[in-house]
C-alpha cells in the first residue's frame, strides 16, 4: 500500500501555484502569419494552422472548417469539391447562391452524401460540405466546412457570417 | 611564552584572503572552462552554459566520453559550479587584494587591478542576473517592433475580441521549464478569471495525428492530435516544446478544458467559457522594444557552396518617439540605443527577400568589462612602471657607483 501511495504520489507531482498578472504590448507578432483577419463564432475552437489551412476551426465532435487559398479557376474547385460527393459536375456557376468574402462575391457550395476521402482524410458516410469560394486577385480564397450532414447543415449560418466578416488585415494593424 | 594562537574570526579572514584560495579559484575555472568546451560539442552550449555556469548549479559533474563509465554512467569527481567558484573569488580578491593587501604608494598599482578584476566580476553577476537576450528577424522592406527569445517557452493567454488579439498574459518562464513531465502546476489568472493546469511538458516535442479510436490509453489527444516525446536536441534553439493545458474557469460554470500545446504552432489554439474566446500559444518569449527597426538594405554573401553567411551588413531605419534615423549595422558595429545593444547575428536570403537577425541585448553591465580592462590597464601600468623606473634608477646608480670605484681603483 505504502509502495502504491508513493508511486501515485511520483505519478502527479504538483507543483505550487503560480499567479499571472503580467501582460505585455501588442507587436507585429501578433498579426499572425498571414493578412487575415476572422471573427470566429464561439462554439467553434482555432487549431494550428498548416501548410494548406491559413485559418483552422473544429465544431462539435468531428466537424471542421479551414479557409485556404487555391488556384485553377472557379469552376474546377468547385466540381473537385463536388466531386469528393460524387455529385456531377456544373456547366456553371451561375446557378449557386452568394455570399459576400472579403468585398467579392463568392459562391456557397454544399453538397451532402458519401465522401469518397481526400486530402489526408478519410472516406465517410452521411457526410456534409458547405463551403464558399471567392476570387480575390489572381487566386481563389477558400473556406470549407465539413462533418457530419446534420452537423453542418445546422452550422451552416454560422459559416457564412463568418466569411461576411473575414477581412484583410491593413498595415500597421494589431 | 607562546604565541596565542589566532581566533576563529582572523583565521577565517586569512583562509578567506589568503593566496591559496585566490589560486585555487583561478586554477578550478580554468579546469571548468576547459571542461565545459570539451562537453559542449556533445551537450550544446545553453545544456553546458545551465549545467556548469548557473546559479543554481552549485556542483557540476563532467561528462565527457573519455572519462571510465559504470553502467554507462560516466564516473568523475565532483566540481562546484563556476558561479560559486566566482563568489568565492570576488570575496578573496575584495578581502586579500584590496582590504588585506599592504596599503601605500608602492602598491598602488596592485591595488587598483585587483579592483578591476572584482569589478570584473560584479559585471558578470550583473549580466548573469540581469541581461536579458533575443532575436529581431526582419525581411527587407518590413518593419519590427520586437525580439524573440532564443530558447525561453512561455505560454500566453490573450481574449480575442471581435477576431482580433487583446493584451496578453505572460506565464513566466521559469515555471514552466521547471516542470517535469510527471509534474503539474496551476497558473491562476485572476483578471480572466481562469485557472490553468499545465502538465506533460516536454522540452521537444513534435505534434502528431492521433487516430481519436486507436489512440492508447495514455495519449491526451484533443481533435486529433497529440504530443510525441522527443530526445533534447543539443542545440536548445532547435528544441520544440510540448504540453497540456486544462482550462478552468474560476467560477466552475463549465467544465474545464483541455488543449495540446506545441512551440512549433504558428498560431493559438482557443477555448470558449462563459462565451469570451481566449487563445493559448505556447511560444518562445516576446520582447516588446521601446522603438521600430525597419529593414531598408540588407547585403551578405555565404562561403561559395554553404548556407553559411561570410560576411553581412543591414541599413535599418530607427522608428522612435516620432523621428527616424538612419544607421548600418556591421559585424562588430552594432547600434546601441536606450540601453539596447543590436548586433547583426544572422542573414539569410532564400531568393525572394533577404532577411537580417537582430541579437538584441539588453545589458545593464555591458560596458562594465570594457571599463574594467581600462582599470586594470592603469593598475597595471603604474605597477609596472614604477618597478621600471626603480630598477632603470637602481642600474643607474650602480653603473655611477661603479664607475666611482673604478676611478678610485685608477
Amino acid at each position: 500500500m505504502t509502495m502504491l501511495t508513493v508511486v501515485l504520489c511520483v505519478s502527479c507531482r504538483k507543483a505550487e501555484n503560480v499567479v499571472v498578472n503580467e501582460r505585455r504590448d501588442l507587436v507585429v507578432a501578433d498579426q499572425g502569419n498571414h493578412s487575415l483577419i476572422a471573427v470566429m463564432p464561439p462554439e467553434w475552437r482555432q487549431v494550428p494552422s498548416t501548410e494548406f489551412r491559413m485559418l483552422n476551426y473544429r465544431f462539435g465532435d468531428s466537424g471542421e472548417v479551414f479557409v485556404g487559398r487555391s488556384r485553377g479557376g472557379l469552376l474546377p474547385n468547385i466540381n473537385r469539391w463536388l466531386g469528393q460527393f460524387g455529385k456531377p459536375a456544373l456547366e456553371s456557376a451561375d446557378e449557386l447562391p452568394t455570399v459576400m468574402m472579403l468585398g467579392q462575391s463568392g459562391v456557397l457550395i454544399n453538397a451532402s452524401g458519401d465522401f469518397a476521402g481526400g486530402m489526408g482524410r478519410p472516406a465517410r458516410k452521411n457526410a456534409g460540405l458547405a463551403g464558399v469560394i471567392a476570387a480575390i486577385g489572381d487566386q481563389l480564397v477558400t473556406v470549407k466546412m465539413m462533418g457530419g450532414a446534420e452537423d453542418v447543415a445546422a452550422e451552416q449560418e454560422r459559416l457564412i457570417k463568418f466569411c461576411e466578416a473575414l477581412r484583410i488585415q491593413e498595415a500597421g494593424e494589431y | 611564552m607562546a604565541n596565542a594562537s589566532p581566533s576563529l574570526p582572523v583565521r577565517l579572514f586569512r583562509f578567506f584572503s589568503g593566496y591559496g584560495l585566490a589560486v585555487t579559484c583561478l586554477l578550478l575555472l580554468l579546469i571548468l572552462t576547459w571542461l565545459s568546451t570539451l562537453e559542449q560539442p556533445a551537450k550544446g552550449l545553453y545544456e553546458v552554459q545551465k549545467r556548469y555556469y548557473d546559479a543554481e548549479a552549485w556542483f557540476v559533474l563532467p561528462e565527457l566520453d573519455w572519462m571510465p563509465k559504470i553502467n554507462g554512467k560516466p564516473v568523475s569527481l565532483p566540481l562546484p559550479g563556476a558561479y560559486l567558484v566566482s563568489a568565492v573569488l570576488f570575496v578573496n580578491l575584495f578581502l586579500g587584494g584590496i582590504i588585506r593587501i599592504r596599503k601605500g604608494w608602492r602598491n598602488i598599482g596592485v591595488v587598483i587591478s585587483h579592483f578591476s578584476m572584482v569589478s570584473l566580476l560584479i559585471a558578470g553577476f550583473v549580466s548573469h542576473h540581469y541581461s536579458k537576450e533575443g532575436i529581431m528577424a526582419v525581411y527587407q522592406g518590413d518593419t519590427s517592433d520586437f525580439a524573440q527569445s532564443y530558447t525561453e517557452y512561455t505560454i500566453e493567454v490573450a481574449e480575442i475580441i471581435d477576431g482580433e488579439k487583446t493584451r496578453p498574459y505572460v506565464l513566466p518562464t521559469k515555471y514552466l521549464k521547471s516542470l517535469a513531465v510527471d509534474q503539474k502546476r496551476t497558473f491562476e489568472l485572476p483578471e480572466l478569471g481562469l485557472d490553468l493546469e499545465v502538465s506533460g511538458w516536454m522540452r521537444n516535442s513534435a505534434r502528431v495525428k492521433v487516430d481519436k479510436e486507436g489512440a492508447g490509453e495514455n495519449v491526451v489527444e484533443v481533435d486529433g492530435w497529440a504530443l510525441q516525446w522527443l530526445e533534447t536536441n543539443p542545440t536548445e534553439e532547435l528544441n520544440l516544446a510540448g504540453c497540456h493545458v486544462d482550462v478552468t474557469p474560476k467560477k466552475q460554470v463549465e467544465q474545464s478544458k483541455r488543449l495540446v500545446l506545441h512551440g512549433g504552432d504558428p498560431n493559438a489554439c482557443t477555448v470558449t467559457m462563459d462565451g469570451k474566446i481566449y487563445g493559448l500559444r505556447l511560444m518562445r518569449e516576446i520582447w516588446p522594444m521601446p522603438f521600430q527597426v525597419r529593414l531598408d538594405k540588407s547585403i551578405g554573401e555565404y562561403y561559395p557552396g554553404t548556407r553559411k553567411p561570410s560576411t553581412f551588413q543591414s541599413d535599418i531605419t530607427r522608428i522612435a518617439d516620432g523621428s527616424e534615423q538612419s544607421f548600418r549595422i556591421k559585424m562588430n558595429e552594432p547600434m546601441r540605443y536606450g540601453g539596447f545593444t543590436l548586433y547583426q547575428a544572422r542573414w539569410e536570403d532564400r531568393g525572394d527577400r533577404p532577411m537580417s537577425g537582430f541579437a538584441i541585448v539588453k545589458n545593464p553591465s555591458d560596458q562594465w568589462p570594457k571599463y574594467s580592462l581600462y582599470i586594470s590597464i592603469l593598475g597595471l601600468t603604474i605597477h609596472f612602471g614604477m618597478k621600471l623606473g626603480g630598477f632603470v634608477g637602481k642600474s643607474s646608480k650602480s653603473k655611477a657607483k661603479n664607475a666611482t670605484s673604478d676611478q678610485a681603483t685608477a
